[in-house]
């Protein structure tokens, strides 16, 4: 049994909890777009860039569009599966970049807005973990 | 249910338990930990993309899981104090917070070792990094408060209350990785089964039980000093104290 002066006291915990948790959900729907680190390539193509603004650019890295373009300068072709976006990089990549796998690129749409020109490349790992097989030879 | 519960906590019964098992605990924490130290860092094999790099998994997912675990344990005993008046409550809340600054500070420092090999950069702001980093600062406040008010009851009782408001932080960390775009990867171990392959994955549930053992140990301990500072010089605690 549980007294009703401490019952009350549970309610209004409750309650208390639940209005604070009720303003953080509306504070981060409000900041929803700014708490997202990047943009998808479906995203850049709904948006109107007049300006050259920096932003990051996120995605898979597709397979068979990664292209060498003579000294540390590449080229690859960033998707969400609905969209696609050109990425133009010069510099070093991380351990984890290559095709098939996430990217996030931090840089600015060419004038032409059909080219991402890219300042860094950060790979994204997936969640998954698994061992090096020792290859057993026959 | 009160009545029941309330008896195994007083706090010279917690004091003597405390002062029981702080030691056993530590050195067999001690031990699992250095074993499966070993373990995960020369017998597990070494991960097919990230290669050597993946092995601070087995530091940085059990402190993850303890700094939130620690946290919600203390607006639990926070509720548990405002409602029911329970000394041993604050005492709880006030033992558990340094340990929990610590995992806090360990996952943020691991994470951005492993960030700057696998994703290219040390410390990026995205959802689940700056929750963390607003978790660390939580704790910081909470430690900050335990100094500033003159009264012991006062400063419970604000501590309470923070803890619990506090708590809203710790679904938006587990879930930030779902709710936005992160540069940090999703959860792989789900109710759906776990994306760590099973001959890895047996190095977690060793690390987090070493782990839990160590925080246990120093948790007790600043409870006995949480007690003593509070009730050692009634004529009951010197009794225990002096055996």
């Amino acid at each position: 049994m549980i007294r009703k002066n401490r019952l009350n006291k549970i309610y209004l915990i409750v309650f208390f909890l639940l209005s604070v948790g009720l303003i953080a959900f509306f504070i981060l729907r409000a900041l929803e777009k700014n708490i997202d680190l990047y943009l998808t390539p479906s995203d850049v193509k709904a948006t109107d860039f007049n300006q050259l603004d920096d932003f990051k650019l996120g995605g898979m890295v597709k397979a068979g569009s990664l292209k060498k373009l003579g000294g540390l300068e590449i080229s690859f072709i960033v998707t969400d599966f609905k969209s696609e976006m050109l990425v133009i990089y010069e510099g070093v990549l991380p351990n984890l970049f290559k095709e098939n796998s996430g990217v996030v690129a931090t840089g600015s749409l060419s004038a032409e807005q059909n080219q991402f020109i890219a300042t860094e490349i950060l790979a994204k790992h997936d969640e998954n973990y698994m061992p090096v097989k020792i290859e057993v030879q026959n | 249910m009160y009545k029941y519960v309330a008896k195994y906590f007083i706090p010279s019964k917690v004091y003597k338990f405390c002062s029981l098992t702080a030691m056993p605990a530590f050195i067999i924490g001690m031990i699992i930990f250095l074993l499966s130290s070993y373990f995960v860092i020369y017998s597990l094999p070494a991960d097919v993309e990230q290669q050597e790099i993946y092995r601070i998994l087995f530091i940085h997912v059990p402190s993850a899981i303890l700094s939130e675990l620690i946290y919600l344990f203390l607006a639990v005993n926070g509720f548990i104090y405002l409602v029911w008046r329970t000394k041993i409550s604050a005492i709880f809340l006030n033992s558990a917070i340094s340990i929990g600054l610590v995992f806090t500070a360990i996952v943020l420092i691991s994470g951005s070792i492993w960030g700057k090999p696998t994703w290219g950069t040390y410390w990026v702001w995205d959802a689940r990094i700056t929750s963390t980093f607003i978790l660390l600062i939580q704790y910081i406040g909470l430690i900050a408060l335990r100094s500033s008010f003159s009264s012991k009851q006062t400063t419970d009782q604000i501590l309470s209350i923070v803890s619990i408001i506090g708590a809203v932080n710790i679904p938006i960390i587990k879930f930030s990785v779902d709710w936005w775009n992160t540069l940090h990867q999703n959860a792989s171990i789900t109710t759906s089964g776990s994306a760590i392959d099973t001959e890895m994955l047996i190095g977690l549930p060793l690390m987090l039980g070493s782990l839990l053992l160590i925080s246990f140990s120093i948790f007790a301990r600043n409870i006995q000093f949480e007690i003593l500072a509070r009730t050692g010089k009634t004529t009951a605690m010197r009794e225990i104290i002096n055996g």
